[in-house]
């Protein structure tokens, strides 16, 4: 709980900041204040959690490792925005402001233990980013984006609402425990309130989460955006939205396996393979990260479709991993844009030569966005598969197998780009806090491919 | 005569919104909307849901209609003239997908509202046993303002961050800004 009055409270610190001017302080201000978030959480861990105020949050194992993940992803995120944000606007202080929201709502999104948190905890996280998507007013692309994003978003949040209300119809309470209560006592009486109930949650949650086929905001949002939002967007959102869908199943659903597992197989398909398919298609790495992160999704989904005991871990590792690799791929992509103007393959064109680390570390994303082995991609993947395979589900991990190749295909055009291409511009000015950023998230993907014990035991 | 009352506010609720949602002519799809959210808060006065009446007809009538009657008229005429000459086929092909997807959750619902009878909710049937049903004599803003000061108290502060967030956006969204 502290760690959600403390992220709240330095929103508004920075708000102070913006106003009397302090711009320098901005940045350290956030980033020790999200420093202070985890070493809060370190201290929380270990001890029993208890649901708090009136069974409001429950800051179990499982929400507070979620939360430090989101947080440290933010962090990075921070650190690519230093000098990003001064070329589009003298007022930076609101930047902060709202990316720190809208980590508070993605925190409350992994630790909520009410139906009525996990609804406000996904409107402060999407409200944030409908005004953060937009916030080049110039620029047509990023206020398409805005209007896009808020439109479906403001649609999606009503089947949100409608399946809350149904389940509340049908179980008389929004409290997680009182549901899942509800769900093991009456295994022949289960209202179709509820059935209705789980279809619009399914609905409204994969909308948030980018699955097919309600993906279709996905990539004008991701493409119009700019970028730095859309590494937010991509991977704290990302995490966050996985995070609640499954702990809202994992907790409550689990006895209902057999209604809404078929639901999620045919989504889960549908969604490598539109992503992948359109991914292959793309000139733009841009459009092409965007549409790999939707193929990403679904492989997230699959472990809600073999949904257990060890679902939580695979999610945590998988998307880690993913993370990790998008914000290199779209922070290099900055520094590329910045230095050619372009988001086409062809801009990453022999950077091999004049930027052999910048080069490395793209490489070691892509490899592990592929799912090669050595890096924590591989492992993630590797999770996912044997946790479907133990659940009998062989077809979906033999698609599941082709859509890997084809992911092969277009994450390995932006190495050959790199070092089989004849380069044609000066070396990229690569700043402090991007190699910083760089260095340690290729780090850590290399680690986790080697000892993934260090995260798989936490939950 | 409340069977009576209440279809007579159904029929006008969902005649009036369908005829909203075909309508080409904006300003009249407005006032359209007014009827809609009124005899909808009739509704809500129905199901003993007096403070959600009042709140739909504080807020949704007298704001957000309003404000959407002012944007319609400081908006650009030739702007809107171009809305206006939007597909007029039935059959168009944004307007199946729209009536496939609304169709599915109709029958959702239905389906739902169908099983109800023979599935009635336990706590339902608890509450009616033990005699702790509203009444339409009772008072229900109580309990809504006991409610959200104990049960739901961090909901109700957290919404705060929403709201200032919100303002915060809109400000900024709408500052002037020099041009570089």
């Amino acid at each position: 709980m502290s760690a959600i009055i403390t992220l709240s409270l330095l929103a508004i610190l920075v708000l102070y900041l913006g106003l009397f001017k302090a711009r320098r302080a901005l940045l350290p201000v956030s980033l020790l204040g999200l420093v202070a978030t985890v070493v809060l959480y370190g201290v929380q861990w270990g001890k029993t959690a208890e649901p708090l105020y009136s069974g409001m949050v429950l800051f179990d194992h499982f929400a507070v490792v979620f939360s430090v993940v989101c947080v440290i992803l933010t962090i990075l995120v921070l650190l690519l925005s230093k000098d990003y944000f001064d070329k589009s606007s003298p007022h930076v202080a609101e930047y902060y402001a709202l990316l720190l929201f809208s980590l508070t709502g993605a925190v409350l999104v992994v630790s909520f233990h009410n139906l009525a948190m996990l609804f406000i905890g996904i409107e402060i996280m999407s409200v944030a980013l409908y005004i953060l998507a937009g916030i080049r007013k110039k620029d047509f692309a990023s206020n398409e984006a805005a209007l896009k994003y808020f439109l479906m978003g403001a649609y999606s949040t009503g089947f949100l609402l409608f399946g809350i209300a149904l389940l509340y119809g049908a179980s008389g309470s929004f409290d997680l425990a009182a549901i899942k209560e509800y769900v093991v006592s009456n295994p022949q009486g289960i209202s179709p309130l509820f059935y209705a109930g789980i279809l619009l949650l399914i609905v409204s949650l994969a909308f948030k989460l980018g699955a097919a086929p309600f993906h279709f905001w996905t990539p004008d949002v991701y493409d119009g955006s700019p970028i730095l939002i859309t590494i937010f967007m991509a991977t704290v959102v990302k995490t966050a939205a996985i995070a609640g869908f499954l702990r809202l199943f994992y907790f409550c659903f689990i006895p209902l396996q057999d209604f809404w597992v078929p639901v999620l197989l045919v989504m889960t398909i549908i969604t490598l393979f539109v992503g992948n398919l359109t991914a292959i298609v793309q000139q733009s790495v841009k459009r092409m990260l965007a549409y790999s992160s939707i193929s990403h999704a679904g492989y997230l989904l699959f472990a809600i479709v073999a949904i257990g005991a060890t679902s939580a871990n695979s999610v945590l590792f998988y998307v880690t991993a993913y993370s990790l690799s998008t914000i290199i791929g779209f922070g290099s992509l900055i520094l590329v844009k910045r230095a050619t103007g372009s988001e086409h393959f062809e801009a990453f064109n022999g950077l091999a030569k004049k930027n052999p680390y910048l080069s490395l570390a793209i490489a070691i994303a892509m490899l592990s966005l592929a799912g090669i082995p050595l890096t924590a991609g591989f492992v993630g993947k590797f999770m996912m598969f044997s946790g479907v395979l133990a659940d009998y589900q062989v077809l979906l991990v033999v698609l599941a197998v082709i859509n890997a190749a084809m992911g092969i295909f277009y994450y390995f055009r932006v190495i050959v780009a790199m070092y089989f291409k004849p380069l044609d511009r000066d070396a990229i000015v690569v700043s402090g806090p991007y190699r910083v950023v760089f260095f340690l998230a290729a780090l850590i993907t290399l680690l986790l491919g080697v000892y993934p014990a260090w995260l798989t035991g936490l939950i | 005569m409340q069977a009576l009352v209440f279809y007579a506010f159904s029929a006008i609720a969902i005649g009036s919104a369908v005829v909203l949602v075909s309508m080409q002519n904006m300003a009249r799809a407005l006032f359209l909307f007014f009827i809609v959210l009124f005899s909808v808060a009739g509704l809500y006065v129905f199901a003993l849901a007096d403070f959600v009446a009042i709140t739909q007809i504080l807020i949704y009538v007298g704001g957000v209609l309003v404000l959407m009657l002012f944007a319609f008229m400081l908006s650009n005429k030739t702007l809107l003239d171009q809305l206006q000459r939007g597909t007029s086929h039935f059959f168009a092909l944004p307007v199946w997908q729209a009536l496939l997807i609304s169709a599915c959750f109709l029958a959702i619902l239905v389906y739902a509202s169908l099983q109800l009878g023979t599935f009635q909710p336990a706590w339902m049937v608890a509450a009616e046993a033990a005699g702790t049903t509203i009444g339409p004599a009772d008072s229900t803003v109580n309990h809504i303002g006991i409610h959200l000061m104990t049960r739901y108290l961090l909901p109700f502060e957290v919404v705060s961050i929403l709201l200032m967030m919100a303002l915060v956006g809109a400000a900024h969204l709408t500052r002037k800004e020099a041009n570089p």
